[in-house]
């Protein structure tokens, strides 16, 4: 038994790498985790159904431990950036203010034409519409148009040109995003004058964003909740 | 928060019975191992026979006993073959066969081995 329970976490780390190299287009709605753990516990599950012979021990234990494992692992996600990043990848921008990252287009091994048809699925015709285009780790494609081309019904409501309408995140959950907060132009010194400004610290914001015209928004944690 | 204790439990209560299996597996096939290396390895004075059936019986009974523990973690295919190996092992020494008994003996040790490691933790069984 302690074979398959080797076994058992073995084949889950291996099956979570293949996954992961294999990119963000084969996972589709789920987290690579959730997807190597729905494919496992199907196949776990047949076994000693199918076969008398096969001890039921056989399939409890690994699939007791394949979800402990992932509910360990979910949780500790949530506290680790890095492990998350590990085990599922980071999201990857592919459209940056209007100006396509043909190097990050080639690392997440997507053609131009693969891009152009998730956008015509979105309805969006024109790739110059586009201000923000992000692969986010479970496969989807996050698609924010550019301010002036927004639905007529902005406009209508006086929103004129160069804002745009996407917001960085800076701070989740008490977590500082350094790698976002540099891409914006700031640094953590910035931040923290910005947070003692109302004063605040980290540990108390539950979701700090910023938009590329400086306009911040915080959300605080509710009470009791400090990461 | 509640999922993840949960879980953790779950974990330690897993890693718990698998080491507690293996210790069970380990002392049986122990018990199981010493009691067919007893058996002299060829008998060349027929009345031998009689002595070697009892051991043959005292097995019998440690894997009947055991039978239904051992089933929880270990394969039909396994455990039927050691029972089929015993069951060779006492009709050669009811029909005084000394060839078919070294060999019934020989391969019984070899199951019981296999069945040990199996159940243990070896780098063998995991690769």
């Amino acid at each position: 038994m302690i074979t398959v329970f080797c076994r058992t976490l073995i084949i889950y780390l291996l099956l979570i790498g293949a996954m992961r190299l294999m990119g963000k287009r084969q996972v589709g709605e789920l987290q690579i985790s959730e997807l190597v753990i729905t494919l496992m516990l199907s196949e776990l599950a047949v076994t000693p159904i199918a076969d008398k012979g096969i001890p039921i021990a056989h399939a409890i234990v690994p699939i007791l431990t394949l979800l402990s494992v992932e509910v360990v692992l979910s949780f500790w996600m949530t506290k680790s950036e890095k492990l998350k990043e590990a085990l599922c990848g980071r999201p990857s921008m592919l459209i940056r203010r209007g100006k396509l990252d043909q190097k990050e287009l080639l690392r997440v091994r997507m053609g131009i034409s693969e891009l152009m048809s998730e956008l015509r699925l979105q309805n969006i015709a024109d790739i110059s519409d586009v201000d923000y285009a992000i692969l986010e780790e479970n496969g989807r494609l996050s698609v924010f148009l550019r301010a002036d081309r927004l639905p007529l019904s902005a406009g209508d409501a006086g929103i004129e040109g160069s804002e745009s309408s996407y917001a960085h995140l800076i701070i989740g959950d008490g977590k500082i995003h350094v790698d976002t907060l540099r891409k914006t132009g700031h640094d953590e010194n910035w931040l923290k004058k910005e947070l003692r400004a109302r004063s605040l610290t980290p540990e108390d914001v539950f979701l700090m964003t910023m938009k590329d015209s400086g306009k911040i928004e915080i959300l605080l944690k509710e009470k009791g909740e400090k990461a | 928060m509640k999922t993840f204790i949960l879980a953790c439990v779950v974990l330690g209560l897993i890693l718990g019975g698998i080491t507690a299996n293996a210790l069970f597996i380990h002392k049986i096939s122990t018990e199981l191992i010493e009691k067919v290396s007893r058996l002299p390895e060829s008998i060349e004075h027929t009345e031998l026979f009689a002595a070697c059936l009892e051991t043959v019986n005292e097995l019998d009974e440690t894997m009947k006993k055991h039978r239904l523990a051992l089933s929880i973690t270990v394969t039909h295919a396994d455990l039927e073959g050691t029972e089929n190996l015993l069951l060779r092992l006492r009709a050669a020494c009811r029909e005084k066969n000394a060839d078919d008994y070294g060999a019934a003996r020989e391969l019984l040790i070899a199951k019981i081995h296999n069945l040990q490691e199996s159940e243990g933790f070896s780098l063998d069984g995991v690769i």
